[in-house]
């Protein structure tokens, strides 16, 4: 077998050895920079802090109105739920799956992943069905598109403001945390360190 | 310039080895083309292990041509009817940047702009050049190159700002008998524009780059030791 040492850019394909890093650094590859691995805090409870905080978010973000308009005495709210039933209803299914998938299937499969995955390394627990946990994280992880629905939310605002009454919802500001724990939690997570902790007869 | 075996960089596959493409676990592939339905299993999480994304080039190139073919009806098509008690209005992916544009949100129209008109175009464009980069075996700056996967990579999200605006605003503006917007056809082209765009950049291999690199210092390497042998012989006479 060969030693768990060597790496390969997968990006580039350079075959290197792994360097010993501090705490807080990251190593990237020589030839094409891309990012191999990082040294991060030995214990999970960072990414365990992230990914609990994000899960609250999340809920938060989807029992809540993300914006309200009030025109002639008529109070319309929109929280996610609502969007989606509304394409739905439109005979837009397929818009309809986008939404639910980007904005609440992919983060939540992804939330779930991690927490999963977490809680096994954290507690040392018999780890079972590690590589699809991890598999699944990765192939939503693309699909989780919270900070372009932030953005087009913010400029329909801007763009609804000078005809009607327009209020920022609750929804908002969950969505705005999430996206920031989202990005604490890739930030602060290893891949590298996660798969060096897993034996080769466990999975 | 000539590289030699000693400064030619290693890539894995030129060694016969492989990172597994989901834990990084380096084995060892023994051919670099396996045989059909030959199978190779990662020893840490018992993933497939490819020495390259399986099929890259083909199913990136069938994405890509998709989209191209899906871009021209997500432009024209409008993706939004608004009507009211008075009047009907369609509106298109550009139109509604005109109307931001008019209505005095210059930096609102610009960013719509850049996220949907320019950034499909660009990512369309680009990843035409690599593919046909990578099928014509050009060696041409593998890092200028890998430089502009990621680029796309981190770009290709925010085409779907219109979506996501076009989906608020039809569910914000149902005025009972006053106006009433729907999603037409146009947004579902572009969505699935955007989709497969993002797909087709995922399918690529940026591997794939530095292959042509590789297979030229090869080729420069034999062109040497031909000479050489000829140049010895030469003396040799
Ligand atoms: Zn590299
Ligand atoms: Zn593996």
């Amino acid at each position: 077998m060969l030693p768990a040492l060597l790496i390969a850019c997968n990006q580039c394909d350079l075959l290197q050895y792994e360097v010993k890093l501090v705490e807080g650094e990251k190593a990237c590859c020589s030839r094409c920079n891309a990012l191999l691995y990082k040294n991060t805090a030995p214990h999970y409870n960072q990414e365990i802090a992230f990914t609990v905080s994000a899960i609250i978010m999340l809920i938060i973000a989807n029992m809540f109105p993300i914006a309200t308009i009030i025109v002639q005495g008529q109070v319309i709210d929109a929280t996610l739920f609502d969007i989606i039933q509304t394409l739905a209803m439109q005979q837009q299914n397929s818009l309809a799956l986008l939404v639910f998938i980007t904005l609440l299937l992919a983060p939540t499969v992804e939330l779930l992943a991690m927490a999963y995955l977490l809680m096994q390394l954290k507690w040392g627990w018999p780890k079972h069905y590690i590589t699809q946990a991890y598999r699944l994280r990765l192939s939503v992880k693309t699909w989780v598109l919270t900070d372009v629905f932030m953005l087009g939310v913010l400029v329909d605002l801007v763009k609804l403001t000078p005809i009607v009454t327009v209020k920022v919802g609750i929804a908002v500001w969950a969505l705005g945390g999430l996206i920031i724990l989202l990005t604490a939690l890739s930030q602060a997570f290893d891949t590298r360190k996660m798969w060096s902790q897993i034996d080769f007869h466990s999975t | 310039m000539i590289f030699t075996q000693r400064n030619q960089p290693p890539s894995a596959r030129s060694l016969g080895l492989g990172g597994c493409e989901v834990c990084g676990l380096v084995s060892r592939l023994p051919s670099a083309n396996p045989p059909l339905n030959y199978l190779q299993l990662c020893a840490r999480c018992h993933s497939p292990l490819h020495s390259r994304k399986n099929k890259s080039l083909s199913r990136s190139w069938a994405l890509l041509v998709t989209a191209y073919l899906l871009y021209i009806p997500a432009n024209m098509l409008p993706i939004m009817d608004t009507s009211s008690l008075f009047n009907a209005q369609r509106d298109t992916i550009m139109s509604g940047i005109i109307y931001l544009w008019q209505s005095g949100s210059w930096s609102l129209a610009l960013l719509v702009f850049f996220a949907s008109i320019v950034t499909p175009l660009f990512k369309m464009i680009t990843l035409t050049f690599l593919l046909l980069s990578i099928q014509f075996k050009n060696a041409w700056h593998p890092l200028q190159r890998t430089k502009l996967y990621r680029f796309l990579h981190s770009i290709g999200r925010w085409s779907m700002l219109d979506i996501y605006m076009v989906a608020i605003l039809v569910t914000l503006v149902q005025v009972k008998s006053l106006t009433v917007i729907k999603a037409s056809p146009g947004a579902l082209a572009f969505a699935a524009v955007v989709v497969l765009t993002m797909l087709a950049v995922e399918t690529f291999d940026p591997r794939l780059l530095w292959d042509s690199v590789l297979a030229q210092n090869n080729q420069l390497q034999k062109k040497f030791h031909i000479d050489n042998e000829k140049a010895l012989k030469e003396q040799h006479e």
